[in-house]
């Protein structure tokens, strides 16, 4: 949804936002950042007809999200005490599950990037009907139902299922099954699945932003492509990959149902590990306290990829545009 | 010209939310109203077959004869119940649930009223009334197999279970639950005697697992079971008994052997505070009895609680309580009392297990 955003202002806006000084923009809008423009004074907007149209946004936000999480931090330190935070680090499950999750959320984000990069490379660089189609693919997945492709995902990777029956019996490659699902094998490949179009989307935003010009003036210096690649191209998308890497990342945090469904238990991810505190243990107050930590960890990783490329262009709110 | 704008997106944001709230009342007192001065009683269950047959085998007689009506809601999380009970909101009069709950000394359950429940009815069977919990049916963990692997000389218990010699192939077992009943049933064929089960001794049933560790698959969802053993990704594995039965009828390759089958039970209990506690203890009562305690087996295969009462139709040869084996492979009745004080320990050490 971000990155449709930047987008969409990309196709309103073709200015000459791409230039090799301008790629740093979004770092110059920070408050004061070296050689950055002016800083932006931060104050309230003047109440006008706009920020009335907002005012059921705001009650919708504080109702469904500060209220409830809110409660969930009093809720951490008082049901029974804040011992919930010391229960915590006792817990050899949830110390595992924090290793684990971090491994896991590493290692999507790693393979959205990586798969991602060209597919949005070929996006922004191709011809109408060719980026249509692929853009409409990689929305087809993406407005499928998470439990849809999640079961789907089974099937596929079952020991008896798509893929080993398909090696075994056809193509007599193995004689036992590869063992996929119930591994993080399978979680990988199903949380790529699902988080890979926020990566692309961040890519593809940042790619088209490049002005064509820039690249076409290395080429008539005589840059072969590769080096127009490595020198231009990539060094100027860096931004899109940090804002869709931290998105993935952050979202793979505290993913629930694939890991639920796909992994073992052999694995217990940290949404998993909040789940059994409140539902088995009967311990709200503890898995309150997880659900705090999580939420912490998930602002250190804003607040950290912010001071790299500008929390607007994470969030997709492209404060770091505006002039 | 701002505040008057103000005031009327908050004025409509609150109209819209009283709507909401008054169409959801709406739905959830119509049952109630058609019952007149009677009152209603809020059943919870899990849903599913399961809660459809215990209202055709109990909740619809019930508010037939007596007039009261029966809403039905689901699923029962033991969750929901504390957040019911701790902020005075309850909307459940009976839930179903485990023993795993707390029946004894639970403050967020009412008593259980034994001058309406015939609680002496239960003295001598495997489960006993609790302060705050009666037992309502009786089902089980069973070793299921693959018919087309061992057709012909099907496993017979755990010490076959274990035996991955005599019978190879991967066993399929419910982790989430810190290996209940598998612990228990891996210390007896190991040759601790019933008796003195426990306390348990999970480092050394772990210890005994051991040796099949690579043979193991850990499923975290009851119906994994079916699929994985019928599939034959697993050659065995501990399902429980209703699923197989269903899976069996359905033509799929699986069925199971009775012995040392892990007996389980769902208990009825009354949150604290619930808005009609007599109606109720009322509706306890009528499921509990020995009249009507075995209709349960007119619709699933699980068999009646109550040790007075007898199981008719369809299913009545096929629950858990016609299967009572003598000896060694006699159902497994696991001290629900331990299990209580150790179950989050006992899913560190076996969650520590899985992953080293």
């Amino acid at each position: 949804m971000s990155a449709l955003s930047q987008i969409q202002s990309r196709t309103s806006s073709p200015g000459p936002q791409a230039s090799p000084a301008a790629g740093s923009d979004g770092r110059a809008g920070r408050g004061g950042g070296p050689g950055g423009g002016p800083a932006r004074a931060w104050r309230l907007p003047r109440p006008d007809f706009w920020s009335g149209a907002g005012l059921p946004g705001l009650v919708f936000v504080v109702a469904a999200f500060v209220v409830p999480m809110a409660v969930v931090v009093v809720k951490s330190l008082t049901d029974p005490s804040p011992q919930n935070y010391a229960a915590i680090f006792t817990s050899s499950v949830y110390q595992r599950s924090v290793v684990d999750t971090l491994e896991m959320a590493l290692v999507v984000t790693a393979l959205c990037l990586l798969i991602g990069y060209p597919y949005a490379y070929a996006m922004a660089r191709s011809g109408t009907a060719l980026r249509t189609f692929l853009m409409v693919a990689l929305m087809l997945a993406f407005w499928t139902s998470l439990l849809v492709r999640t079961y789907a995902w089974q099937i596929v990777l079952n020991d008896t299922g798509i893929v080993n029956t398909a090696l075994r019996d056809w193509l007599g490659l193995i004689s036992a099954p590869i063992h996929m699902i119930r591994t993080p094998f399978a979680v990988y490949v199903g949380m790529v699945h699902v988080l890979l179009p926020y990566a692309v989307l961040a890519l593809f935003a940042q790619l088209r932003s490049i002005d064509p010009d820039v690249e076409r003036a290395a080429r008539v210096m005589g840059a072969r492509p590769w080096r127009v690649f490595a020198r231009i191209t990539l060094p100027l998308s860096l931004p899109g990959a940090v804002a869709g890497g931290v998105l993935v990342f952050v979202l793979a945090l505290g993913f629930y149902i694939t890991p639920q469904l796909l992994g073992g238990a052999r694995q217990v991810y940290v949404g998993q590990a909040i789940m059994q505190q409140i539902e088995q243990f009967l311990k709200p107050g503890v898995g309150a306290a997880m659900a705090v930590l999580l939420f912490v960890a998930v602002l250190a990783v804003l607040a950290v990829a912010a001071r790299f490329v500008g929390l607007g262009r994470i969030l997709g709110v492209g404060m770091g545009r505006r002039r | 010209m701002k505040v008057s704008r103000t005031l009327w997106a908050v004025t409509s944001l609150a109209l819209a939310l009283t709507l909401t709230a008054a169409c959801g009342g709406g739905s959830g007192s119509g049952d109630a109203g058609a019952s007149g001065d009677t009152g209603s009683v809020t059943y919870a269950g899990f849903g599913g077959t399961g809660q459809e047959a215990i209202a055709k085998a109990w909740l619809d007689p019930f508010g037939k004869e007596s007039g009261v009506g029966v809403v039905q809601d689901n699923p029962v999380t033991y969750a929901k119940i504390q957040q019911m009970v701790d902020a005075k909101n309850v909307t459940w009069d009976i839930a179903q649930g485990g023993a795993d709950f707390g029946l004894e000394g639970n403050p967020r359950l009412e008593d259980i009223d034994c001058s309406v429940v015939s609680c002496g009815d239960y003295a001598n069977g495997p489960f006993k009334v609790y302060k705050q919990g009666v037992p309502l049916f009786v089902f089980s963990i069973v070793l299921a197999y693959n018919t087309d692997k061992f057709g012909a000389n099907p496993p017979r218990n755990y010490a076959d279970f274990f035996n991955t010699a005599k019978y190879p192939g991967k066993r399929a077992i419910d982790g989430t639950a810190g290996f209940q009943g598998i612990l228990e049933a891996a210390l007896m064929a190991n040759g601790v005697p019933r008796d003195k089960l426990y306390p348990l001794d999970v480092d050394r049933a772990l210890k005994l697992l051991e040796p099949i560790r690579d043979d193991l698959i850990v499923f975290k969802d009851a119906a994994e079971c079916i699929n994985l053993v019928s599939s034959g990704e697993a050659v065995m594995g501990n399902c429980y008994n209703g699923r197989v039965k269903l899976a069996k009828d359905e033509g799929q390759p699986i069925d199971n052997t009775w012995g040392q089958q892990i007996y389980l039970c769902d208990y009825l209990f009354v949150p604290k505070g619930a808005p009609d506690k007599a109606n109720a203890m009322k509706l306890i009562a009528y499921i509990a009895s020995a009249a009507n305690n075995g209709k349960i087996t007119q619709y699933i295969p699980y068999g009646p609680a109550n040790p007075k009462a007898t199981a008719s139709g369809t299913y009545a040869a096929d629950a858990p309580t016609a299967h009572v084996l003598e000896g060694e492979d006699a159902p497994i009745v696991m001290d629900s009392a331990w299990w209580n004080a150790n179950m989050e320990k006992a899913i560190e050490k076996t969650t520590a297990w899985l992953a080293g």
